[in-house]
């Protein structure tokens, strides 16, 4: 069953997809599927001994282009849909014990390169109305494949999160005649929140941030989505990004080291992608912008979504961002990156 | 970084057993041309 539901109660649709519950589920190194399929090995998702980066169909997808007749009728109140999308995994490296933070600058350019060819094909389907590249890293986000990987998701209409993103960014520029993001990315750049400055992008941890070490980044230029994004500006991404992702594993690092409560730490996060929808919707006030969220607020310490966030949707935050970023911008400056 | 001012992405598609599609990028160099030709035209 994969099928498509709304919640009148909140305005948003819910995709029940059972199969799922069926996918592989931590496998042994040895038994990685998104491995590549090495002479006398395990036949993985990939069969090839070498690659850069690879994107296929997810085998156990929630959104397809051929989706299942839905399991019920839906009625007035609550439509039932079949959950029409796509959903793609994007392996970065074949080297499984590798991370995102350090794979290098030129991986993570071919990584967001990636994105931008997948994000305008996906885009091109009359049936997609977004596109949400995101990575799940760590095992305290959930991630059940350690290989390092994200995915890409193309939905049938735009999603709650970037939908109200939306509407906020509507309002702003109603009553201001500007775009919400380009205040943004110009009030940050250079201030006290700023974590690593590049040529066309900004990273700095958000004066709202909801997680203690979120960090965002901007363009600093008004570009809806990232196949619009100049090269050099995606080089510029890719050079902000690697040195984002490296800095916090030296501060976590230095942290674990300090308090001698794991050998090698490695940072968990959601990155997310967000920017235009892709029918052309938005497009004055959508601004292509990264958001990056630890789960961590220290070291063996994780940030929960309870009760607040949850039933309120009022995140709390246990550290002040402008001591998130001066710590970040510390270690993001010090961090060797590879080329 | 700049080698990669150089280089172009290529994409390579493919079909997985099951149907599925499989696309690989990597960055490719292209070859230099063979006789470059003058400078300016004479």
């Amino acid at each position: 069953m994969s099928e498509r539901r709304y919640d009148p109660t909140h305005d948003e649709w819910v995709t029940v997809t059972t199969d799922r519950q069926d996918r592989t589920y931590k496998p042994a190194a040895a038994a990685c599927p998104l491995c590549p399929t090495r002479p006398g090995g395990p036949e993985t998702e990939i069969p090839r001994e070498r690659f850069e980066v690879a994107v296929f169909e997810n085998r156990f997808p929630s959104l397809s282009p051929h989706p299942p007749a839905p399991s019920l009728v839906g009625t007035d109140l609550v439509p039932v849909e079949p959950a029409y999308g796509h959903c793609e995994v994007v392996v970065f490296t074949d080297d499984h014990d590798a991370t995102l933070a350090d794979v290098g600058v030129a991986r993570v350019q071919l990584l967001v390169e990636t994105w931008a060819c997948r994000v305008a094909e996906l885009g091109a389907d009359p049936g997609v109305r977004y596109v949400l590249p995101f990575e799940n890293k760590g095992e305290a986000v959930g991630v059940t494949l350690h290989h390092p990987h994200g995915q890409i998701y193309a939905y049938p209409d735009v999603p709650p999160r970037p939908a109200r993103e939306l509407a906020a960014a509507r309002r702003h520029h109603n009553r201001t005649g500007r775009c919400v993001f380009c205040d943004v990315a110009g009030a940050e750049a250079g201030g006290v929140r700023e974590v690593v400055a590049g040529e066309h992008v900004v990273a700095g941890v958000p004066p709202w941030a909801r997680f203690p070490y979120e960090v965002d980044i901007w363009t600093r230029e008004h570009v809806p989505s990232l196949p619009e994004l100049p090269a050099d500006a995606r080089a510029d991404l890719a050079r902000v990004l690697a040195r984002v992702l490296a800095g916090y594993d030296a501060f976590f690092g230095r942290e674990a080291e300090r308090s001698r409560t794991v050998e090698q730490f490695r940072t968990s996060y959601l990155l997310g992608v967000h920017a235009a929808p892709t029918d052309g919707a938005d497009r004055d006030v959508a601004h292509l912008h990264l958001e990056i969220c630890p789960p961590h607020r220290g070291v063996g310490k994780l940030k929960h979504l309870a009760g607040s966030e949850t039933f309120g949707g009022a995140f709390l935050t246990d550290v002040a961002p402008e001591v998130a970023a001066e710590r970040l911008r510390a270690a993001c400056a010090d961090v060797e990156v590879p080329a | 970084m700049e080698e990669r001012a150089e280089a172009v992405v290529h994409e390579e598609v493919g079909e997985l057993p099951d149907g599925r599609t499989i696309r690989f990028f990597s960055w490719e160099v292209p070859d230099d041309p063979a006789e470059p030709g003058p400078a300016e035209p004479t």
